[in-house]
This record gives structure tokens, sequence and C-alpha cells, in this order.
């Protein structure tokens, strides 16, 4: 119809609806045509047919607008129900694109940061993350990869002066720090390589508005930190994040490496960060690195022959503690899609078959195919909006939500440590896009099956009366929807359930001493002479242990270099089997966790002596070097406890520097340093042998609202010029450890608990229609005196076939889902019986549960008024 | 509808027609027209007719009963409105329209 005709004239028809198009194309084509005596004037007839069609278009979509409103008002339940399905589908999908996008996908906040790596050392291939400094070094001078390579160790300072002194935190940073990250002064300038070993610092942002009123001079200022004095080189540009292997952390200040620290060969006390030179790949990295490691082992060979060096991105390093549990969380928020997906279509289908006798009208007076399916794209459309509007709102909340818990447990631990890219995960452009396509799939594909579904015959429709082949075909289409809907539920429920057990597990799993009433208290200690060296800090620990013992409540104190779950600190060592025995190499070469702690610490804690004897007032510094080991390393080393007593040991970083032999003469019970890793092998010295400053664990007989401050006035009385001590308990640091796994539960228990209830109501949707369309069968079935109790099972045993045949596929879906999460079960199988089991269980539960009315419905049918029923 | 009155036409015949009797003051675009046509068809004031065998790609449409009643009614409302205006004074009275 379209040929031979003005291109301008086709395209303004193309604009129009075809309907338009097809009705009036062959009189608007004779209406041009030139050869007529008074042909209209192309131009503007051409442009006003264009505009015709649009308005009609969007005449069209009004009407159908207009006219969806007008049939949803009729039917409040079914809008009320469909949009909370899709809301909450759509909030869990794009709560967790949301994290996806901003943990995951977006870029890290350092220019180039893809070309960013994290160096760590290995021992048996096995990461370390730590390494140490002449290594870095080693690296840089040598090595090709690595245009710049930024190191960092942790710091933590008293700042005095200012106002009273507070506790504040930083780096200790090598000179080329701030040139990996590509960061600028606020003010001033940053440190460079020609700061190391001088006293300047660089101070935050945020310090420098809090403590020094944002003012200019602050240039050049001398601060004192611990009882060090430093001068301000500069202010870091605000929000400045450091990075650290899985976590980012928020800082006041950076100080360049002490020189003793950083010419310690195997103090594995720093983090590495290298910037890729152009055109070098993370495998050629790896590659340059690890010849230079050969070259350090050979060269140094009392070193610890096993270790090696891993580079990867440094994007991977952040998130590898939450990469797989976000990447679940979004596979199970589809899942929860494609059940209400399902949902939606079988509420649609139900409505269809209510709304059968309209339909059939309208298409026996003309209505196409395309033009209902239109309609009832509409329809969806509607409640759509209606839902993306309530899911946008309730997104935001959700993530404002997991933001505020975050701040508050920043706050109450005085953490400054953040979930890296947790600052990019906000409601911005891109997700809401994402939201609004999510939505339109909704629309395009969830009314695409009702309306396939209708292309059964019209006419045998028609003259059935609605109990044709079309009602069965649809009938059969629900309960495929619903089974499909209760194998999905199923799949997310059974792995919410294998992480719910999993944390179980790390729950109850005993870490090898109390926790219950149990605090570590660090003090930090000026850098001053009054705390210089042994004498010094031995005094200082004695007077406090005995003074926090006075403090009415307190049950036991003692000093310890770490205390407590998620603190560590390894070494190596070597072993000698006796006295004198100079053999050039050691027989074995490890790492092993260690820590220095006064006697009464086993007893504080609880820590249980196995063989031989604890530390006691008769070693010191001047009396035979001993050493007490764990379980593990008698295992691992001697064969057993008993043969470990006696024997000897050489704790310390072995490379280079000469450590004393220490003979062992006790063995006491294995620890944990972090829930759901198996107990390290460790090696106790005593204090007065090794005195390095840490933390006074004190345990108490009870809950006390006062210990913060007693503690704080205790430690007063020793030096009124300390800061006040950070008290933790052990829980809360229990409670820190397990932190992913807890939210990985509580996120999947969420999920599962809405994947349930959008299954419970698909299933109501079948069983209760299919009960309602067999009114007239159990009227019939009750007159005949057929009992209750049979009408009830009828309708059970077609809920219990969706549930049964529901649970069989979805057993198949969890336990492929459940292979990619061996990773983040602890001592619980992939297939765990007790998970899936409870899964059914609960799926049964939601099974019947979605029967009952439809069952006590069917069970009530009065036979008169089934008889009259159609 | 006033164009219809007379007998069948179709729109190219509309279209002068108005222009006509207007002497070239009303221009009808062919897109505004044909919507309104199929309007006034779907609300049954005017009818397709089997029109002229030898123009196949021309539709024509008369008036039906119901449409002539409403091309009556609404040339009423606005003699009507003359007549209000003229009492006005905003038009010279006898003048005819």
């Amino acid at each position: 119809m379209m040929r031979g005709m003005h291109p301008l004239l086709r395209a303004a028809l193309l604009v129009c609806p075809a309907e338009f198009r097809r009705h009036w194309a062959g009189e608007l084509s004779a209406d041009l045509d030139r050869r007529r005596a008074a042909p209209l004037p192309l131009g503007s007839t051409c442009l006003n047919i264009a505009w015709t069609g649009v308005r009609l278009h969007v005449e069209n979509v009004w009407r159908d607008v207009s006219y969806a409103v007008r049939i949803l008002a009729k039917a409040p339940v079914f809008v009320v129900v469909a949009v909370l399905t899709i809301t909450l589908a759509i909030a869990a999908n794009v709560t967790a694109f949301s994290i996806l996008k901003g943990i995951l996908l977006d870029p890290l906040p350092y220019a180039h940061g893809d070309r960013l790596a994290f160096i760590s050392r290995t021992t048996h291939g096995a990461d370390e993350t730590n390494i140490d400094y002449p290594d870095t070094v080693d690296f840089g001078n040598r090595g090709r990869a690595f245009s710049e390579i930024a190191v960092e160790a942790p710091a933590h300072a008293t700042l005095s002066g200012n106002g009273g002194p507070v506790e504040i935190s930083g780096w200790y940073v090598g000179g080329d720090y701030f040139r990996v990250f590509g960061v600028r002064a606020e003010l001033g300038r940053l440190l460079s390589p020609s700061d190391m070993g001088t006293r300047r610092i660089v101070i935050s942002d945020e310090l420098w508005r809090q403590r020094f009123d944002s003012s200019a001079d602050v240039l050049g200022r001398r601060i004192t930190l611990s009882g060090r004095t430093y001068s301000v080189a500069g202010v870091a540009p605000a929000h400045l994040l450091s990075p650290g292997p899985g976590f980012m952390a928020e800082s006041d200040y950076w100080i360049p490496i002490e020189p003793r620290s950083a010419n310690f060969r195997g103090n594995n006390a720093f983090y590495a960060i290298g910037r890729l030179r152009d055109g070098v790949t993370f495998a050629q990295a790896q590659a340059d690195l690890s010849r230079i490691m050969a070259q350090i082992v050979r060269k140094f060979p009392n070193g610890n022959p096993q270790r090696g060096v891993l580079v990867r991105p440094l994007v991977d390093t952040l998130t590898a503690p939450t990469r797989m549990l976000i990447v679940m969380l979004y596979a199970a928020a589809i899942l929860v899609l494609l059940i209400a997906a399902a949902n939606i279509m079988n509420l649609q289908l139900v409505r269809a078959a209510a709304r059968e006798r309209e339909i059939i009208v309208r298409s026996a007076l003309g209505a196409t195919k395309k033009r209902l399916a239109v309609q009832l794209a509409a329809e969806v459309g509607l409640l759509s909006t209606g839902a993306l509007l309530a899911a946008v709102a309730l997104t935001w909340f959700c993530l404002n939500a997991i933001s505020g818990f975050f701040a508050r447990l920043g706050d109450q631990y005085g953490m400054r440590m953040i979930v890296p890219g947790w600052e990019h995960v906000r409601l911005n452009a891109p997700v809401l896009v994402y939201a609004v396509i999510l939505t339109l799939l909704f629309t395009a594909i969830v009314p695409a099956l009702p309306a396939y579904m209708r292309g059964a015959n019209l006419a045998a429709l028609l003259s059935a009366g609605g109990r044709t082949a079309g009602v069965e075909r649809r009938a059969f289409a629900r309960a495929f929807l619903a089974t499909c809907e209760l194998a999905l539920a199923f799949a997310v429920v059974c792995v919410g359930a294998l992480l719910f057990q999993s944390f179980a597990h790390m729950e109850r799993t005993p870490v090898g001493f109390v926790e219950r009433n149990v605090y570590a208290v660090g003090v930090d200690l000026p850098n001053t002479r009054r705390y210089f060296g042994y004498p010094a800090l031995e005094r200082f620990y004695a007077r406090a242990e005995s003074a926090f013992r006075e403090v009415p409540g307190v049950a036991d104190a003692a000093e310890a270099l770490v205390a407590g779950l998620g603190s560590q600190s390894n070494t190596d060592y070597s072993l000698r089997h006796g006295l004198g025995v100079k053999t050039a190499r050691p027989e074995a070469e490890q790492t092993v966790e260690y820590n220095c702690v006064t006697p009464r610490f086993f007893s504080t804690v609880e820590i249980p002596l196995l063989r031989g004897r604890l530390f006691a007032a008769t070693d010191t510094s001047a009396s035979q070097p001993v050493a007490i080991v764990s379980q593990s390393f008698a295992a691992a080393n001697f064969g057993g406890m008993n043969n470990a007593i006696g024997k000897y040991v050489s704790v310390g970083e072995s490379t280079g520097a000469t450590f004393p032999l220490r003979r062992i003469v006790g063995v006491v019970g294995d620890v944990r340093h972090f829930l759901g890793d198996p107990p390290r092998a460790e090696v106790y010295l005593p204090f007065s042998q090794v005195t390095v400053p840490g933390e006074i664990v004190v345990r108490t007989n009870g809950d006390d609202p006062h210990l913060a401050n007693d503690l704080t006035a205790a430690l007063a009385k020793i030096d009124p010029t300390l800061a006040p001590p950070q008290i933790v308990s052990f829980l809360e640091m229990r409670s820190i450890n397990e932190l992913m796994t807890k939210i990985g539960a509580i996120i999947f228990f969420t999920l599962a608990a809405i994947a349930l209830l959008l299954a419970l109501a698909g299933v109501y949707g079948v069983v209760a229609y299919s009960a309602e369309r067999r009114t007239h069968e159990f009227g019939v079935r009750i007159s005949l005196g057929a009992h209750t109790s049979t009408i009830a099972g009828a309708v059970i045993r077609e809920a219990l076939v969706l549930g049964g045949i529901g649970v069989a596929i979805g057993t198949i879906l969890a336990a492929l889902a459940a292979r990619g999460l061996t990773q983040m079960l602890y001592q619980t199988s992939p297939l765990d019986p007790a998970a899936f089991i409870g899964a059914a269980f609960l799926l049964a539960l939601a099974v019947l549960l979605a029967t009952c009315v439809p069952m006590l419905r069917a069970m009530r049918v009065q036979p008169a008024t089934a008889l009259r029923y159609e | 509808l006033l164009a219809l009155a007379d007998g069948e036409r179709h729109g190219y015949s509309i279209i002068k027609e108005v222009e006509e009797a207007t002497g070239g003051t009303v221009r009808l675009l062919a897109g505004t027209l044909y919507r309104l046509l199929k309007e006034m068809a779907a609300d049954g004031w005017i009818v397709e007719t089997e029109g002229d065998e030898n123009d196949e790609r021309r539709r024509y449409y008369r008036l039906t009963p119901r449409g002539r009643k409403v091309a009556i009614g609404e040339s009423e409302r606005l003699e009507s409105l003359v007549r209000v205006a003229r009492a006005r004074k905003l038009l010279p009275a006898g003048r005819l329209v």
C-alpha cells in the first residue's frame, strides 16, 4: 500500500498508529498526487499527519491507562497483592544491585585504581598479607613492573596539646605512598622519599578542621604524638581512605616509617601497594617479583625458605571478604524477582479467568491479540509504576539502614574501617535507571504469557462457556508457574538454611579461652624515656595489672601482646632439639603465632595448662629464656605434648638478627584467633623476657557499668598524663569477627522469607482457584455422602503434588547453588541434610498454610449452593 | 459535518469544500480532518459508504440521521450564541452569517 508513495508522506505515516495508516494511506496519497488538478500542499499536510500520529498515540496510551485504572479499581485485593509482590522483588533486587555496583563494579577512589596491585608475602603459597620493608625496596629497585610502591603499617598515638589528650589512628608510610594513590595535598605538601627518617607529619582534613580550626598556619607547627614531636608538612585531601587487606580505613595522620623498623629484614609488619607501569600486566608483575624474591631467598638463606610473593589487583584484596556474599546476594535477589514474575503471571491468569467474558467480548468486537496484550501491559505497567516508586523508597530505606548499622558499629567499637566501596553504594542515577529497566521488563515479559495463552480458540471458548481446552491449558500453566516458584523459593531457603547452619556452627565453636566478662584494655604509652625499654615498661605494666586487680568487681588481670578474637601477630621460628646444638640450617622453619604474656594471662582468660608449668616470677630477664607452646605446636613439631617439654625453640624474625634459644617449659590448650579458622600453632613468651607493649586483659565477676570509669581512674593514679584507655570486650571482638557471616545469614534469611511469602501467595492462588472450579464437584460429592475430610484431602493433595515437585526441582537448584557457596560455609557440607530437611519442612508448612483457606471453604460447600454454582 | 450535509463526500472534497465555503480563510489539514472523520465515524455521526467504484482509493462518508441531528443541534447552539452576540451589540443586527 505504501508503494509509489512520496517518501515524506511515508515517513509521516510511519509515525501514526498502524490502524490509521492502513485506513488512510490510499486516500492521502491520492490527495497529494501531483498529477491531479489541485493537490494538497505536501509539506504542511505531512507535518500535520505526523503530529496527528503523535496525538493518536498519546490518546491511545491515555485511553489504555485510564481503562486500566478503572479495571484495577475494581480489584483492590489483586492490586495490593501485586504491588506488594513487585515492590518487594524490585526493592530486593535494586538494593542488591546498588551494593554489587558500588562495591564490585565502581572504580576505586584513586586515580587509575585498576592499575594498583596489592603485594603480599606467602609461606608455602599461603597468603600472609604482610611483607617486610627491605623486600619492597628490592622490588622497587630491581623490579621493572612497578613505577612506585606504597608501604604502610597501621599506627596509633595519643595526640596531646590543643585540648585534652586523644587517641588518634594513622599510618606509618613509605616515601612513595601518596604518589602511588595519586593524591594532592589540600594544604602544604604530602610526604615524599626525602622525608624518610624525619619527624614530619601529614594530618587529615578532619583532624585539621577539628583540632586546628582549618587554620593555614598549621604548616610547620610542632605537634606531639605519644611523646614524640612532629612538624606538620601538610594536610591530606578530605575523605582520603587508606586501603588494607579487606578494608578501607579513615585516618588522622601519616608519618614516615621509623628507620629501625624499615631496615629490619623479616619484620613483616607492612602492607605494600604498587602502581603498575604502563603496559605491564598483573601476570608480568607477578613473574617479575617472583624472580626478585627468589634472589632474596638465595641471598638470605637463614630466612624462611618457603617464602614467596603474591601480586594481585588491589580491588581483589579489598573486596575479598565480601565478594562471594555480594554475588550470592544478587543471585538470590534475581531468584526472588523470578518468583515475583511467576506470581504476577499467575495472578494475571487468575484475573484472566475471571475476565474471560470481557475479553471474549472485546475479541469478538474486533480487538486484536496485540491490542489485548497492550491493554494488559498497561495494567501491569500501572502496577509496576506504583511498585517502582514504593520500591525506590524501600531501597533508600534499606541502604540507609545498612549504612546506619555500619556507622553504629563504627561508633560502638571506635572502628574507622569501612567496607571498601561502601561509599559508592547509594541510590544514584545508574541504580535508578536499573530500577526503571527492571520495571519495564516486568511490564514487557510478564503480560506476554497470559496474552499468549489467550491464543486459544475464541469460538470454542464462547460456545463452551468457559470449560474448554484453553481453561485446562491455563490451569496447567498456573500449576507450572506455582511449581517454579516453589522450586526457586526452596533454593533460596536452602541457601539461607545452610548459611544459618554455618553461622550456628561458628557460634558454637570453642575458641579455647573465655570471652564472657573479659575485656581488652588498650593503653597508649608515650614514646618518652619514662616508658622506654625493658625495666620501665615492665614496671608500668606490673603497676597497672595490680591497680586493675584492686578495682572492685575485677577477678583477674594480666598483660598480653594480643588478646581476643580477630587479633594476631605472627613471626618465623626455628627449632633446636638440644641446647648447644649448633646446626647451620634450622630443621624446620615456619611461621607461628606468638604472644608475649605475664604469668597470670593463662588463668585470666582460662587457657588450660596441659603439661609442664606456666610462667613464674622466677622467669626473669636474667634467667634461662623459656617458652610455652600450644597443643597444636607440640603435635606438629614433636609428635605430642610429652615430647615438647625440654626442647628448644627460637622465636623471632629470624633473618639477620639472632634470637635466644628458649626452653619449652609448658604446653597449653589451643586458641583460635579467627572464627572459622582452625587453631594455629602458637608460642607464648614471658613478658619479663620479651617486653613489648600490649594490652591489659581484665576479667570481671559480672557486668559492671562502672568498669570503664574505674579502670580510667586507676590508670590516672599511675600516670595522669595518659589518655583514657580503650576498653573493648571480648564478646564485641567476637561479634566484629563474625560480622560478615552474620550479615550474610541475616540477608539470606530476609530474602528467604520474601521468597517463601511470594511462593505461598502463588500456591494459594492456584489451590484456591482450582478448589473454586471444583465447587460443583465437591457439592455433588458431599450430597452423595462424602465426608468433609475426603474433600479436604482432595484439596491438600493437589497442593502437596505442587510442593513435592517444587521441592524436587528446588533440591537440584539448591545443590548447584550450594556448590558455589562451599567457600563461605564453616563446618557445614553444601549438601547438609539438616539444612535441606529444615527447608523442606518450612516449604511444606508454607504450602499447608496456603491451602488452609481454600480447604476450609471447600469443606463448607453447601450442596444446594454448589449445584446453583455457575 | 456541514460539508456532508448535501450528500456524501470524500476527504479531499471536504477540504476543498470548507476552503471554498470560508473563502480560503479556513484550511483543514488532512491529518486533522482524517482523525476527526474516524472519531465521528466511531461516534456514529457519519458512516462510510461504498462510494465511487472508479476510485477505490477514496473513502466516502455521509451523515447518519444521528449525525444530522448533531449537526442541526450544533448549528442551533451556534445560532443562539450569535443571537446573544447581537443582543450585546457585538455583531450588527440582521447581517447574515
